[in-house]
């Protein structure tokens, strides 16, 4: 059956658009990515498994709000980038420049992105075993991918040996 | 989870769906029953709610969303997809069957040819187990000596090649066995290749490949791909294969881990 798009925005609409708002800064455009969280869902539809929608959803809307991140211009007093912008520009094996890669293995219940691990145990705050929960991976796997960030998110001293 | 933080509204939007992992939703509303401001920022949620269905609602964003999912093709000649849509809508009435509401509806045009609005050909793995099948997670742990049986789903998608990049940088064949030209797909449901596949004990991963078009296509470039990738196995395990124009794919790795 189709996703009932209507459905999944009226419930998870404001978590969605918190998220995006959280990450950009910005209300248009939150609004803006908060529409391409659901047109991913929507392609996506048959690779969405049993679990709870609003995990998913988060994940999805951490991605696409990375992308934005990383491909907006930057400016040249921008000299001291915060950490969004670090993760999102950091070079990710998986990502290889195809956003979509991305989605298509969070929907199908792959290995998650790195930088998305990176945002929720860096920013948001959660532990390597609430990242690894959250991923269904093991916490030496969370912190494996995360070292291949460390030397371009100076935060992941320490956390990651 | 610390005292001091900032606790976002995503959050306070997820405790209130009742979708917040259990322990962090305890400590949230520990911390909420002594921060009367946060309390009330987890209250404003339903007004919030409101004003954001006024301002953008569900109809209104789900047709939007169907704008952005729509093929760019489709885009472009919206008169078109009208008139097909409406054609479809006649034809509905006229002969009211209720198995063309299924998903397969969602077939649309792009320039490959016909194929599921948005979803990919891709591989299924299992695990043969006693007594059958057991599905697969990608970067599931296996061990060598597994036996692994590899399906595809082609969705759309007419032609295909699969193959396998191991840690050893090794690049083997399973559909067709031995190269070649690509086969053509089975439309229907997940199909199993025509061999199972022992691992063996190359380190590190198993990565196998669909390669798909909606024309037949030559193996040499795919393999002359693959062995390039497979050469560097730290790119192996996850980049694409840099493929000829007009060829997907899909892949599907799986962690190999040292015998017990």
């Amino acid at each position: 059956m189709p996703i009932d798009v209507e459905a999944f925005y009226s419930k998870y609409g404001l978590l969605v658009l918190s998220r995006c708002r959280d990450l950009l800064g910005d209300d248009a455009a939150a609004e803006d990515a908060m529409q391409d969280v659901f047109v991913q869902l929507v392609r996506h539809q048959r690779r969405l498994h049993d679990g709870a929608p609003s995990s998913l959803l988060l994940r999805i809307a951490t991605n696409v709000c990375l992308n934005r991140i990383r491909s907006r211009k930057r400016h040249p007093e921008d000299l001291d980038p915060g950490l969004l912008e670090r993760i999102a520009a950091a070079p990710d094996v998986e990502a290889q420049g195809v956003a979509s890669v991305f989605l298509q293995r969070i929907f199908a219940g792959e290995r998650e992105s790195t930088r998305v691990m990176a945002v929720l145990h860096l920013r948001d705050g959660w532990t390597l075993q609430e990242v690894a929960r959250e991923t269904g991976m093991s916490v030496s796997g969370v912190r494996k991918r995360l070292r291949g960030l460390k030397a371009h998110v100076a935060e992941l001293e320490g956390v990651v040996p | 989870m610390s005292q001091d933080r900032h606790v976002p509204d995503w959050e306070l939007a997820m405790l209130r769906l009742g979708e917040l992992p259990p322990d962090r939703a305890a400590a949230l509303r520990e911390r909420m029953a002594r921060d009367p401001e946060l309390t009330a920022r987890f209250d404003a949620l339903d007004q919030r709610e409101a004003e954001l269905m006024e301002r953008l609602p569900p109809r209104v964003l789900a047709a939007a969303v169907a704008e952005r999912a729509a093929p760019a093709p489709a885009r472009r000649r919206r008169w078109l997809w009208w008139a097909v849509e409406l054609a479809a809508v006649a034809l509905l009435l006229v002969l009211v069957l209720p198995p063309l509401f299924g998903p397969e509806q969602l077939d649309v045009v792009t320039e490959h040819g016909t194929r599921d609005k948005g979803v990919e050909a891709h591989l299924r793995v299992f695990r043969q187990v006693d007594g059958g099948l057991e599905e697969l997670d990608i970067h599931d742990p296996l061990h060598a000596g597994e036996r692994l049986q590899i399906s595809y789903v082609s969705l759309g998608a007419r032609y295909g090649a699969v193959l396998s990049i191991d840690g050893r940088g090794a690049v083997t064949w399973h559909l067709p066995m031995g190269g070649g030209e690509a086969v053509e797909l089975d439309p229907e449901g997940t199909v199993e290749l025509p061999a199972s596949y022992q691992l063996d004990d190359a380190p590190r991963f198993e990565r196998f490949v669909l390669i798909t078009a909606q024309e037949p296509f030559e193996l040499a470039p795919v393999l002359a791909a693959a062995q390039e990738l497979a050469a560097t196995p730290d790119r192996a395990i996850d980049a694409p294969l840099a493929l000829p124009r007009g060829l997907d794919q899909a892949d599907f790795a799986i962690d190999k881990e040292p015998s017990p």
